[in-house]
């Protein structure tokens, strides 16, 4: 079964994304912060990373340039997702672009586009 | 009528009392160097014309005397009768003469003495008109003696023509003692007037002894009259002056709407007029001024929500997504052969809170620049943090800012404006998080802070918000309640946050205050009065 880990510190979010995903068949974990989530991606090696971009701490974006500087050992595809809040938040994504994601998208953002958007990265 | 009339016709009226004490003073000593003058000249001349009458008398002894022996020597020296007849004529005209003049000083003294009761009694007099009418009973007296005398003397005169001896005897024994009868009964007449000049003497002693009285009384009044205006111009000074002073320190206190009631237009009504048009201008430029203060406040409050708006939307997002996808997912659920109903019941109930959560902000925002004064009422400190952070938690999870938020357990409730300390909060965590902007004194690993306390401390509640930013500098700390000032780019800091925080708390009977080290970091407390507030 395919492994997808959530980073996001929105609980509620990463909740409901994780139930969502789960329903639909896949195996999920959940990081609540950038710390939390690189060290989840080294020890579960998941398929797929769904990281929100801006958090506390060591937020998204970091998250990419740390995956960049040390590539890891096993394929992984990513999705971005920003908060869009901020005026700056389509910046983020081309940033984000530019760290070889595979997707990306913004909050609020439609789940059936996400869900094909994942089913196309891991078949 | 002004002060200085006041004054004025008061010194007035003193001199006019003044002058009034003096010309009586003056007329009373001139009335009584009269009296005394008259007194002397009339006693003087009466005394003297008695003893001149006495010693005229007394000569009419002597020339009988003369008469009868130069008839005996004519008689018995024929030779020298001629002679002896000459010297007799002579002696007995002298005589006639001294009884003419007697007589005549006897009249005079009478109609002066009998003008003197009737004056006397026209002055209402009375011991004056009961002297004269002795004094006139005395020269009657005398008048009466001396006609005795005078009958005794003719007899004698008769006598010498007759018979020598009998002349000699007649002399002897009837006309001296009745000559000693009328000079005794004038010597005692003189005594008199000189006993009346020493009464009179007294009188004017006594008049002397009055008039000083009446100038004393006169001055004692003239005082008092002084003293009377002193007190009533000093008064009318100094009560409007109280008055003032008493209005001027509840301006002072804030009673803007003091006023003095003036009741007169001198210069002390002007001045209290003009207190009166200079409160009246305060009062009005002060609600100028309160209007114009609520309008920054407005501003600020604007300014403040622009600031925020960037996490706001953020904030909104978050729920909105949660929202959309859990809809997504219930709608998956209802196709799903096998529908689980809780299953589908606990997604709306998520839905829910996903949309109080965002209700929350909106609400919290619209509460935050509805314009309307907000009245004051009892609130949980604690909440109005949670309430304020709600907007603020986003954009410092942005820029990388950890919150730490310590609340007080069980705190007392107080009464305050909570819309106005919310935003006292929002601007010193916005001035917390802006600390960190140009602070590149620490490396990565540096845990940017910013600590929200809530605590009890000296029957007040206390709110901390501590960073550990760039601190401020003596000069910019000393600066940092005035409006306007910032240290921020055009921009992003318009420099009214603290001031009208500053305001705020000081509304609230509380207290805003600041310690910082440059470098290290920022310490705001809020402190306010746990019960009491308007
Ligand atoms: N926590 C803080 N740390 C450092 N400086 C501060 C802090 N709070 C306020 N200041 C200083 O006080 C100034 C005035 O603050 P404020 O009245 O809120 O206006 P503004 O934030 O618009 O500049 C700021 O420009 C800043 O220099
Ligand atoms: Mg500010």
């Amino acid at each position: 079964m395919n492994k997808i880990l959530l980073i996001d510190d929105d609980k509620d979010f990463n909740d409901t994304l994780k139930e969502f995903l789960e329903y639909e068949g896949f195996s999920v974990i959940c990081a609540y912060n950038g710390k939390e989530g690189l060290s989840l991606i080294r020890k579960e090696k998941p398929d797929l990373i769904i990281t929100d971009i801006v958090m506390p701490n060591v937020d998204g974006l970091e998250v990419l340039v740390e995956l960049q500087r040390e590539p890891l050992s096993f394929p992984t595809k990513i999705i971005a997702i920003s908060g869009g809040g901020r005026i700056d938040g389509e910046y983020y994504l081309d940033t984000a672009e530019a760290f070889n994601t595979d997707y990306t998208f913004e909050k609020p953002l439609v789940v059936g586009e996400l869900l094909k958007a994942i089913r196309e990265l891991l078949n | 009528m002004k002060i200085y009339q006041k004054l004025l016709l008061g010194f007035i009226l003193i001199s006019l009392l003044v002058l009034l004490v003096g010309s009586i003073s003056i007329f009373s000593d001139d009335q009584i160097s009269n009296d005394i003058s008259q007194l002397v000249n009339s006693s003087l001349k009466e005394a003297e014309g008695a003893a001149k009458m006495n010693y005229a008398l007394q000569k009419t002894q002597l020339n009988a005397q003369r008469l009868l022996s130069e008839r005996l020597r004519e008689i018995v020296e024929p030779a020298e009768a001629a002679s002896a007849i000459v010297a007799a004529t002579r002696a007995n005209m002298e005589i006639h003469k001294a009884i003419v003049d007697f007589e005549k000083w006897l009249i005079k003294g009478r109609e002066a003495t009998n003008q003197g009761v009737v004056l006397a009694g026209k002055a209402g007099e009375k011991d004056q008109v009961k002297e004269e009418k002795e004094d006139l009973l005395i020269l009657n007296n005398i008048g009466l003696q001396f006609t005795e005398y005078k009958a005794a003397l003719s007899q004698f005169i008769v006598l010498t023509k007759e018979d020598l001896d009998d002349a000699d005897e007649w002399l002897k024994d009837v006309v001296n003692p009745l000559l000693i009868n009328v000079t005794q009964r004038v010597h005692s007449y003189q005594e008199d007037t000189e006993g009346e000049l020493h009464a009179e003497a007294g009188e004017i002693r006594e008049a002397a002894e009055g008039n000083t009285k009446i100038m004393l009384t006169t001055t004692a009044i003239a005082l008092c009259m002084a003293l009377i205006l002193g007190l009533s111009s000093a008064h009318a000074i100094t009560k409007p002056l109280v008055d003032l002073k008493i209005a001027v320190t509840a301006i002072g206190a804030g009673k803007l709407d003091t006023r003095l009631v003036v009741n007169s237009n001198d210069e002390i009504g002007v001045l209290l007029d003009s207190f009166n048009n200079m409160a009246k201008d305060i009062e009005s430029a002060n609600s100028e001024l309160k209007n114009s203060q609520h309008q920054l406040l407005q501003t600020a409050k604007l300014a403040s929500i622009g600031e925020i708006s960037a996490g706001l939307a953020h904030e909104l997002n978050q729920p909105l997504g949660t929202i959309g996808m859990i809809a997504e997912f219930a709608t998956k659920l209802l196709d799903d052969s096998n529908f689980d109903r809780d299953n589908f019941r606990q997604k709306m109930q998520k839905i829910t809170t996903q949309v109080d959560r965002a209700t929350r902000i909106i609400t919290h925002l619209k509460i935050f620049s509805r314009k309307e004064e907000h009245e004051s009422e009892e609130k949980d400190i604690n909440w109005i943090i949670e309430e304020s952070l709600v907007l603020l938690k986003e954009p410092l999870k942005l820029c990388d800012i950890s919150l730490d938020i310590e609340l007080g357990d069980r705190l007392p409730k107080i009464i305050c404006n909570y819309i106005q300390i919310d935003q006292v909060l929002i601007n010193l965590i916005k001035n917390a998080q802006d600390s960190f902007d140009n602070f590149d004194n620490f490396d990565n690993s540096y845990n940017k802070l910013i600590t929200v306390r809530s605590y009890e401390k000296n029957e007040t509640i206390c709110i901390d918000v501590e960073d550990n930013g760039s601190g401020m500098s003596e000069s910019v700390v000393d600066r940092v309640f005035d409006p306007f000032f910032t240290t921020k780019p055009v921009g992003k800091g318009a420099g009214l946050g603290m001031s009208i925080s500053y305001g705020i708390v000081k509304e609230h009977k509380g207290i805003l205050s600041v310690t910082t080290r440059e470098g290290k970091g920022t310490l705001f407390t809020v402190a306010l009065p746990m019960k009491e507030l308007t």
